[in-house]
């Protein structure tokens, strides 16, 4: 069943069906359809497709995805690219263990709060951060930080991962944006310091800035 | 049978799996997956649907921490899901290959005879861009606008593909056009 090529009409029928033609058009098109039964017949088509697709409904799918997909949230599957995974993983894994052996270390409210302000350290890492480290070194480094954090005492209140993947897909929900120049925040630690001069020398021998990560220090506003 | 909860149970359980419960998780999963998929199917076909709903509700997963709840979970998750698998469509380059191969294959019907299902099929069938085109705009409602950004094609493209979409897809409503 050939459409007739010829008729131009025929090629604007759907933009006349959505009210997308100018007046002027809109007009013309509608003296033609008075004359001509084959633009009539095919809007009449037209419009049952349009309103077909509107009562299409939902559709569940052939077989159960969900034990793959519990399989999957198991894994934490947290990115579809697969090094910003592996990259978000060891510090999840890094940073967990942090806030554990901080939390362990027994910082109690009084000792906090008798040391002053609070800061906070952005972790910030950039493309491929972590990506190049083996099974070993990653354990070395773990190490090092779990050090680091043993060393400051009370004065690490903790730290903890943030899922990079939220970034992305909040951004997402919106407006989908890749974040720019590949660099992330992959997580936080809140350490008590008497002033910011305090707060920068301990933020200074932090194991993240010779892995090659860089450090925002912010001092939280107390009220 | 899927069982249909209510906007809010769906709610509650979409809070719950933010704080990490998987069981709440599965419940917002089955009360919204049949949605999820026809999207789905309809943008990239039935071989990749199934992977594609997966990939949704990871993300979904992953995001529902952000979640602050000023939507309906059902809402936001249907915008996450027709972000996700538009991004899918684009990236697989609707437009690369337009050719008029569909109007060969819509001649032959599916076993389908219900309406509904007929039309799903044809759907299936239509070239890449023109599907892409007519579920998006007659389906899911967007704008040729934002159909054109998202897919990386002019405004003009989108409303042809659309015309000729809608066009291969009348054989499939006709029965008098069926031997």
């Amino acid at each position: 069943m050939k459409t007739p090529a010829h008729d131009p009409w025929q090629d604007r029928l759907s933009e006349y069906l959505d009210g997308e033609l100018a007046p002027g058009e809109h007009a013309a098109l509608e003296r033609h359809l008075e004359g001509c039964a084959a633009c009539r017949a095919t809007l009449a088509e037209l419009r049952a497709v349009v309103a077909a697709a509107r009562a299409l409904g939902a559709r569940a799918p052939e077989r159960d995805l969900w034990p793959e997909l519990a399989g999957q949230l198991a894994q934490r599957r947290p990115s579809p690219r697969p090094w910003l995974a592996f990259a978000a993983g060891v510090l999840a894994t890094l940073l967990g263990l942090l806030a554990w052996r901080a939390l362990a270390t027994g910082a109690r409210e009084d000792e906090v709060a008798a040391l002053g302000e609070r800061y906070l350290l952005l972790l910030r890492e950039p493309e491929g951060f972590g990506a190049e480290l083996g099974p070993a070194q990653q354990a070395a480094l773990v190490e090092r930080y779990a050090r680091w954090a043993r060393s400051l005492g009370a004065r690490c209140l903790g730290g903890e991962e943030l899922a990079p993947e939220r970034l992305e897909l909040l951004a997402e929900a919106e407006a989908p944006r890749e974040p720019s120049g590949g660099e992330r925040v992959g997580g936080y630690f809140v350490l008590a310091a008497r002033d910011r001069a305090e707060a920068l020398a301990m933020a200074r021998t932090c194991p993240h800035l010779e892995q090659g990560g860089s450090i925002e220090v912010r001092r939280i506003q107390e009220h | 049978m899927p069982f249909a909860p209510s906007a809010d149970e769906l709610d509650r359980a979409a809070q719950a799996a933010a704080a990490g419960d998987r069981a709440a998780f599965e419940r917002l999963y089955r009360g919204t997956v049949a949605r999820v998929h026809a999207l789905a199917r309809r943008l990239l076909g039935a071989r990749e649907a199934e992977e594609a709903t997966q990939e949704v509700y990871l993300r979904a997963w992953a995001a529902l921490p952000g979640f602050r709840g000023e939507a309906r979970v059902a809402t936001w998750l249907h915008r996450l899901a027709r972000n996700t698998l538009i991004n899918l469509v684009a990236r697989a380059e609707p437009f690369a290959r337009a050719g008029d191969e569909a109007l060969e294959a819509q001649a032959e019907r599916g076993a389908a005879t219900e309406t509904r299902l007929v039309l799903e099929e044809a759907i299936e069938r239509l070239p890449s861009g023109a599907r892409a085109v007519f579920v998006l705009h007659d389906v899911e409602g967007l704008l040729h606008e934002e159909i054109a950004a998202r897919l990386g094609c002019s405004v003009g493209t989108s409303k042809s593909q659309l015309h000729r979409a809608r066009l291969l897809l009348r054989a499939a409503l006709s029965p008098a056009s069926t031997p």
